[in-house]
């Protein structure tokens, strides 16, 4: 299949490029600080992030505003960002399948299964969290199972068969919720499910962190072995990985990642999907650079589209519904471009 | 003395389903040998190959590689002896030719670790020795079957292996990609690799000068010199049908085989 | 159609004209037009239940409504006003929808509802669907009319008609020309959704001498913020939805700086046969509950009791203890 007919940009240019990247990453990070709906002038967030000492009127509260409610937002929409496009990726890698994402293949809603039941059995959030992952990893497993089992060398088949499981957990969410006391435990799974940065604390930013930071760092020392599995499991064994084993350990690392986001912000579509794809066009396969403009890309995508779901108007628009408007027609848009060539 | 063998297989067995695809399969091969593999489909040269490379586990029998069964080895040590050149097939993903070639330093990588300097000589030289390194900025989805194909024997180049496998590397590729595979597979037996390929053609077993093994329902029933072993009555058997043996007094002793329609 | 299947439509037709039931007709907020039997003793309420019913309970139809409530609403107070709802077979939820097969049986003489889907799908099953419309604040008033002639009861509708403009005026009077610095910013909000949830709310506020810091004249029914929108909002009186919602606003440190937080004026809204901060039948007691927390000065709480005590009374039929007052105004326990 030749889904980027773009040739892959030559180093000395993606070199600039991705450090442009990285630039706006921190330029928006600060930035952002600086949006939101509550007034706050360049001046006082300077004094506040200079250390020094004024004592205005209104200082607590801006400090409140700067570092509990905007600095873990921004750490939490970059992580989020960061996680879903590396998971995304990963996923797209492991399976050979770039259309393949976390929302495509079912993880987001086996994890929101898997919280769900968490929830109805009243256990305790870490429980929620260990939830989340355990019901992602059965989807995902589910989906590669139920494809490989069809025979089918279709790049689709795998997409049609994470569709499915994402249909089925999605049922069984709703069976979860049915079953759910409805004076506590259903508000508690709905408003659960749904995710939301609009609260996002400290908490919320170390839930998403841990495992993106962790399976970043895990996906990023194995990024060379891992772009072997791209290839086929024939020709990444023949050249010297241990196939079984590394793919375990990727889908073990992009399903936990993808869990946290769930956890914090709920089902958010269509980031993994994409950022991956422009990461791949900007700056083809090298396994690093790759990685470092997947991760940067998400984290300004998502972080960008949070900037503005929190500070357009006053109404809060859900990351997912934003995620979406945005990454459904550019899924079109790579639909069509590949009309004509192989699919399969 | 011992002289080890680069690879030796011994008395190999393997079973799919209750069938027996490989029967008691035994050869050897030193360095610099060439060793054409030649059967019809289906005779089991793919499950071999997938055996040799220590990709599929053999039922009964050994796959020796510089003495070592392969099954008391790790797969970065398999691959520091065998290197495997697959049939040129699509790729998902627009990796350029560059960083596939350099795919085949893995082995020599640690596993959190990313090619040095050294390992991109290594793969530059290969690029140069396949003749693809005019291309080496290119998407391998963007170059044709036979580059790919090049591209491919200079990851093997690459991975410094002793030992090469080649599943039907000429298999879509026309006349003049295939000489220069060819040319290719005789210089690698000169430089003292050991070489095995795969293919439907015997004429490329002549060609090559390279001993031939004769692969049918799991059976090895014959091995030797071309000239020896690939006779009119022996391929007409092999691949169950009648053909015409054809030769030229300026073929060098290159015999080619095609199917008798009369 | 065939032949056959439209000749026998209009048998059954002919057969349902002839039926021997006293009809009448009537047009409904949607403009529909309903027949209706003479006698209406089977009730089953669609979709808002506890605000349907409440409709009910003021025409004192307690016994006619043959639906329980959805299963969600199990800890409603409803079942103070009127204890047989328990023991009454579910219809609804918002899980799972309408049974409408459950429904069909209850053999109603009467459906109310407040959404068109619900209104299409059970108009078409033949069942007389009478849909009501609350959108702007005095709507009220035309559906209590409608009902009135629905059920016969159209001095009952002019009564609560007459109620609600009186307690509107006199809270007017009591509140005076009130200067808009001395009009406290309010915030009706669902703190764990971070949403104000119903548009009316916007209007009780202003009603009740507050500033709602949610009033943009928007047209949606409600409207999500983030934490930051309501710090930057800084309310001086926050109302949320149930108790567990209090302890939460309290206890978030992000909001110590908030004036309503600050100030330890963060309420919980009453809850009586509704919700008394959504639509509701009680609505002119939500106005007067809202005066005397933003202007406790001029409503006492021993004036809001007596009101509490007469509306009770003089539409539900029922005379509340001390006990039942204090529950009520001390609003949901939450989830």
């Amino acid at each position: 299949m030749k889904f980027w007919r773009a040739p892959p940009a030559a180093d000395a240019e993606t070199h600039g490029l991705l450090l442009a990247l990285v630039a706006a990453l921190v330029a928006l990070a600060l930035a952002s600080l600086a949006i939101g709906r509550y007034p706050l002038s360049l001046e006082t967030i300077a004094d506040i992030l200079l250390g020094r000492d004024i004592d205005a009127p209104g200082r607590a509260t801006a400090e409140t505003i700067l570092f509990l409610v905007r600095l873990p937002r921004i750490a939490t929409a970059i992580m989020i960002g960061a996680g879903l496009s590396l998971a995304g990726a990963a996923y797209q890698t492991v399976f050979r399948n770039p259309m393949a994402s976390p929302a495509l293949l079912g993880v987001s809603a086996g994890a929101g299964f898997g919280a769900s039941l968490a929830l109805l059995l009243h256990l305790p959030t870490l429980a929620v969290e260990a939830a989340a992952f355990c019901g992602g990893l059965a989807a995902v497993a589910a989906s590669y199972l139920a494809a490989r089992s069809t025979r089918s060398h279709s790049l689709l088949t795998l997409v049609l068969c994470g569709m499915v499981m994402s249909a089925l957990f999605q049922a069984l969410i709703s069976l979860v919720k049915y079953v759910a006391d409805p004076v506590d435990t259903l508000a508690t799974i709905t408003f659960w499910l749904m995710g939301s940065l609009a609260k996002a604390n400290a908490a919320d930013a170390a839930t998403a962190a841990a495992p993106t930071v962790l399976g970043g760092a895990i996906l990023f020392a194995l990024r060379w072995r891992i772009a072997l599995l791209a290839l086929g499991d024939h020709e990444a064994a023949a050249l010297g990985a241990d196939v079984a084993r590394l793919r375990a350990m990727v889908i073990l690392c992009a399903t936990a990642m993808t869990a946290a986001t769930v956890c914090v912000a709920g089902i958010v579509g269509w980031v993994g999907l994409l950022v991956p794809h422009i990461a791949r066009m900007l700056f083809g396969m090298e396994p690093g650079r790759a990685m470092i403009a997947t991760a940067t890309m998400g984290a300004l995508f998502v972080l960008g589209v949070d900037d503005v779901a929190r500070s357009a108007s006053i109404i809060e628009i859900p990351l997912g519904v934003m995620t979406a408007v945005i990454g459904a027609p550019f899924f079109l848009f790579l639909v069509t471009r590949a009309r004509g060539e192989q699919w399969s | 003395m011992v002289v080890t063998r680069a690879i030796e297989i011994d008395n190999l067995c393997f079973r799919r389903a209750e069938r027996l695809v490989l029967d008691s399969v035994s050869f050897a091969l030193d360095a610099g040998e060439l060793l054409v593999l030649l059967g019809p489909n289906g005779a089991g040269k793919s499950t071999l190959v997938h055996c040799l490379l220590g990709l599929a586990a053999p039922e009964r029998g050994h796959v020796r590689a510089l003495g070592d069964d392969l099954r008391s080895l790790t797969r970065r040590e398999i691959a520091k002896r065998i290197a495997y050149v697959p049939q040129s097939g699509h790729s998902a993903f627009a990796f350029t030719l560059e960083q596939m070639v350099l795919m085949g330093r893995s082995a020599h990588i640690d596993g959190a670790g990313s090619p040095s300097a050294e390992d991109r000589d290594i793969a530059r030289r290969a690029m140069i020795d396949a003749g693809v390194d005019h291309l080496r900025k290119k998407a391998f989805t963007q170059i044709s079957g036979g580059e790919r194909q090049l591209a491919l024997i200079a990851r093997a180049l690459a991975q410094d292996a002793p030992i090469i496998v080649m599943d039907e590397p000429t298999s879509s590729l026309d006349l003049g990609n295939q000489g220069r595979v060819l040319d290719l597979m005789r210089k690698l037996a000169a430089n003292g690799k050991s070489v095995i390929m795969t293919t439907h053609l015997p004429d490329q077993a002549f060609n090559l000068k390279a001993r031939v093994a004769l692969l049918r329902d799991g059976r090895m029933i014959a091995e030797g010199p071309a000239e020896a072993i690939c006779d009119l009555s022996a391929m007409s058997r092999l691949y169950a049908a009648p053909l015409r043996r054809l030769t030229d007094d300026g073929a060098k002793g290159v015999v080619a085989f095609v199917p008798d329609l009369s | 159609m065939s032949s056959i299947a439209r000749l026998a439509c209009i048998a059954l037709a002919l057969l349902l004209a002839a039926a021997p039931v006293e009809c009448r007709t009537i047009v409904d907020m949607d403009g529909r037009s309903v027949t209706l039997p003479d006698k209406i003793s089977r009730i089953v309420t669609i979709g808002p239940v506890p605000v349907l019913n409440g409709f009910l309970f003021a025409f004192g139809r307690q016994q006619s409504i043959v639906n329980g409530l959805p299963r969600e609403l199990a800890r409603n107070r409803q079942f103070v006003f009127a204890p047989e709802l328990a023991s009454r077979p579910v219809v609804q939820s918002s899980a799972s929808g309408l049974a409408v097969e459950d429904i069909v049986a209850l053999r109603p003489d009467l459906v109310l509802t407040m959404d068109r889907a619900a209104t299409d799908k059970l108009a078409g099953l033949g069942l007389p669907v009478v849909m009501l419309k609350w959108r702007e604040p005095h709507d009220i008033e035309t559906l209590m009319a409608l009902l009135g002639d629905v059920l016969e009861e159209r001095q009952v509708a002019a009564d609560y008609a007459r109620y609600f403009e009186a307690v509107l005026t006199r809270i007017e009077t009591t509140l005076g020309a009130v200067d808009e610095t001395k009009r406290p910013r309010v915030l009706y909000v669902n703190y764990r959704r971070l949403t104000q949830p119903h548009r009316i709310a916007e209007w009780w506020i202003a009603r009740a001498g507050g500033r709602s810091v949610t009033d943009d004249g928007r047209e949606q029914e409600s409207v999500t913020f983030s934490l930051e929108q309501l710090i930057a909002w800084n309310p001086e009186v926050i109302i949320v939805a149930d108790r567990g919602e209090v302890e939460m606003a309290m206890a978030e440190p992000r909001l110590r700086g908030v004036a309503a937080v600050r100030d330890k004026r963060v309420h919980v809204a009453p809850a009586g046969a509704h919700l008394w901060a959504n639509r509701t039948i009680e609505q002119p007691l939500t106005i007067l509950w809202a005066a005397s927390t933003l202007h406790p000065e001029k409503f006492s709480r021993g004036q809001l009791e007596s009101e509490m005590r007469s509306f009770y009374e003089r539409f539900f039929h029922m005379s509340l203890v001390r006990e039942q007052l204090d529950e009520i105004l001390a609003g949901s326990s939450g989830r």
